[in-house]
């Protein structure tokens, strides 16, 4: 499966970026392969919208889990119609740690 | 007959605090009566004030109607008025509220997820079974876990796209009557 990780830089030691709609950079782990890639987010600037504009870009890459430090009310809905799971997740861990944490 | 029943107001998470004490007064205030801010007043500060929302919007996001919420958010602002002036303690609990949607949180890794439609085994992120549903504690004997909109409170009956639908949508019936705002039903199509 794949999960989306808000994170601040485009590298493993990066940490979680605490916002979803406005983060930098998508991590996007697939926890099958082990693989990660890093996708940047064009909405980061947007002067509106940017939580919507941010759900289509992990929706694109058929995301089923996202982690971040908060979600804004507009997307909450959204999310849910599209099946991808929210976690919340407020410590300041590096994309290494939380993909470790994800290979339980 | 105690006349017609409060709509639940909906919280998007818990206060970070459980409340706020002064310093620096005379002791005697100090150990006076605390002032009780209700779970949905600090919401309503919280969207109003922090998130810097309309009392419209605010009021669509918590679902209460526009007038509903500018009472909540102005009985909270005159109890936050009273601690500050008076010197007492904020403690902030009780008022019928529950929380938005479907939410647990692990004991072990301290994340929060959702689960909509299914229930949750084990940890989204961590994996680990130590998890427990994400609630408010029963004040005033009304808010609880279930979510009583629904006839049986079991949603593994419903698909998600169903569970929305049954729900009380988000928008008031009549739609808001501020001139400007956006939520304002158009008059044209009952002219």
């Amino acid at each position: 499966m794949k999960v989306a990780i808000t994170c601040r830089e485009n590298n493993a030691d990066a940490l979680i970026d605490q916002r979803f709609g406005r983060c930098a950079y998508f991590a996007i782990y697939n926890t099958e392969d082990h693989s990660l890639e890093f996708v940047e987010n064009t909405a980061h600037n947007a002067a509106e919208g940017a939580g919507p504009a941010a759900v289509a870009i992990i929706a694109n890459r058929e995301v089923g889990k996202v982690v971040s430090g908060e979600f804004g009310f507009k997307i909450k809905n959204m999310l849910n119609d599209l099946n991808i799971q929210m976690v919340i997740f407020k410590e300041e861990k590096s994309v290494k740690e939380i993909t470790a944490l994800l290979n339980h | 007959m105690k006349g017609r029943p409060k709509n639940i107001r909906k919280i998007s998470f818990m206060p970070t605090v459980s409340g706020f004490r002064p310093y620096g007064g005379q002791t005697k205030n100090a150990d006076s009566e605390g002032v009780f801010l209700h779970y949905e007043e600090y919401e309503s500060v919280r969207l109003n004030d922090y998130e810097k929302h309309t009392h419209c919007e605010s009021a669509a996001i918590m679902g209460v109607s526009r007038p509903t919420f500018t009472r909540i958010y102005k009985s909270a602002r005159e109890k936050i008025a009273k601690a500050f002036i008076e010197g007492r303690n904020i403690i902030i609990e009780g008022g019928k509220v529950e929380i938005d949607g479907n939410w647990y949180v692990c004991e072990e890794c301290h994340a929060l997820f959702s689960s909509e439609g299914k229930e949750a085994t084990c940890c989204a992120l961590c994996g680990s079974e130590r998890i427990s549903r994400y609630t408010l504690p029963d004040c005033e004997g009304e808010a609880t876990e279930s979510v009583p909109y629904l006839e049986n409170n079991t949603p593994t009956a419903l698909s998600a796209g169903e569970l929305k639908m049954s729900l009380p949508t988000d928008t008031p019936k009549r739609g808001c009557r501020r001139r400007a705002c956006a939520h304002r039903p158009s008059h044209e199509e009952n002219k």
